[in-house]
């Protein structure tokens, strides 16, 4: 791959907090009952977790009470857990699927967070000419995201949001690294589809009508194209 | 065949190179591959053009670490309360940990019921109260009415068969 991604310093393999233990040992010590080496894989993956899950949620408040779940299955879950892998991507599964299965249960509506409430409140940033326009841009991405179908939409948001390398993402849904590979491909041709058309329309079109014709278009191709796994 | 034709075909497989090298995410090899289609496909130079352009807007609205590392606070106080809350609850999971066994014990209580009270003599004696014991009387399992009594079983253990091995 060409694309140097940031995965490099933001890392599924965090190191501290935590000292210098690695999460194998660290995962080795919980089993033995030892909360303190729990408290270091907190501390260890919960920003990183926390922004991820922040994406698929707009409610920093849900996306801290999901990501306290998150940790709470892990540990009730952590004999499961088979030591010869990577904790990180097992952590981030467990937190993915928690989030998109609330975000399915609610049916909200209010897709990604492309930016948090926090930002909001931290008012204009001066390196912005105008802040209202990346603001607007924001909610227009955001807006394109949503029509965009759960499985594309979430590799597009590990790969292009979050920076994980294909790899990372195929690690975390538990999926092959070539179908990773497919859905990103997709999620950004039809990104691309939907972005064109609004724009040409300069909004007189409803959006689930544009997302309603991109999938109809090309659905059927996938679903048998993608049979990688 | 038709020249059109072919280059319909290649045009679908490089659509999806071209979405994955808008974002870097393409090889050495698809990239010679790539740039050989697009020498002659026009449509295809478009559709780059405008991935590239979608794949900007996208990256645009990345905020440099979505949500700043300091707009968190430690959820650990909150998971150390529930990993408290859930140690504090030993006995539901001790009896969810026995369930199995007294299913399977109240199952075999139940078979034993169910073999022995279809036995019971209509005399009024009870089995229970025969000097021969709970499995001495015929057992329902039994065809010929012969009864099975309890026979020694002859110990298979280790040591019997060492301490009765004929050296
Ligand atoms: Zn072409």
């Amino acid at each position: 791959m060409i694309r140097m991604s940031e995965s490099e310093t933001r890392s599924l393999d965090a190191v501290p907090p935590g000292g210098s233990a690695s999460d194998a040992r660290l995962v080795e010590d919980v089993r033995r009952g030892d909360h303190r080496a729990f408290e270091a894989l907190v501390r260890r993956y919960e920003t990183r977790l926390m922004s991820v899950l922040s994406r698929f949620v707009q409610d920093r408040e849900l996306t801290r009470d999901l990501a306290q779940e998150t940790f709470l299955r892990v540990f009730e879950r952590i004999d499961q857990f088979d030591p010869s892998r990577r904790f990180g991507p097992w952590l981030f599964r467990i937190g993915v699927n928690l989030t998109l299965d609330h975000i399915r249960k609610r049916k909200r509506r209010v897709w990604p967070s492309l930016f948090s409430e926090s930002r909001v409140e931290k008012g204009p940033d001066p390196e912005v000419a105008d802040p209202r326009e990346a603001l607007d841009l924001e909610q227009e991405v955001r807006k394109v995201l949503e029509s965009i179908p759960e499985k594309y939409r979430t590799v597009l948001i590990l790969r292009d949001l979050e920076n994980f390398s294909s790899s990372e993402i195929a690690a975390i849904l538990h999926r092959k690294e070539a179908t990773i590979r497919w859905r990103l491909a997709e999620a950004r041709m039809r990104f691309q589809e939907l972005w064109k058309r609004r724009q040409a329309s300069s909004t007189t079109a409803p959006l689930g009508q544009d997302a309603d014709i991109a999938r109809s278009s090309s659905e059927t191709e996938d679903e048998s194209a993608e049979d990688l796994e | 065949m038709n020249p059109l034709k072919i280059l319909n075909n290649e045009c679908r497989k490089t659509r999806h190179l071209l979405a994955l090298s808008a974002g870097n995410d393409v090889d050495a090899r698809e990239v010679v591959g790539l740039e050989r289609h697009l020498a002659v496909c026009p449509q295809c130079r478009e559709l780059q053009q405008e991935l590239r352009h979608s794949q900007q807007i996208l990256e645009a609205v990345q905020p440099a670490g979505a949500m700043a590392d300091q707009d968190f606070t430690s959820v650990w106080s909150g998971v150390s309360r529930q990993i408290r809350r859930l140690e504090q609850q030993p006995t539901s999971h001790d009896w969810r940990n026995w369930m199995p066994t007294l299913t399977l014990a109240a199952a075999c209580l139940a078979l034993m019921v169910g073999v022995v009270m279809p036995m019971r003599p209509s005399g009024g004696s009870s089995i229970l109260n025969n000097n021969n014991g709970i499995m001495s009387g015929p057992l329902p399992t039994d065809p010929i009415g012969e009864g099975v009594r309890p026979q020694k079983q002859r110990p298979t253990s280790y040591s019997y068969y060492m301490s009765n091995r004929d050296f």
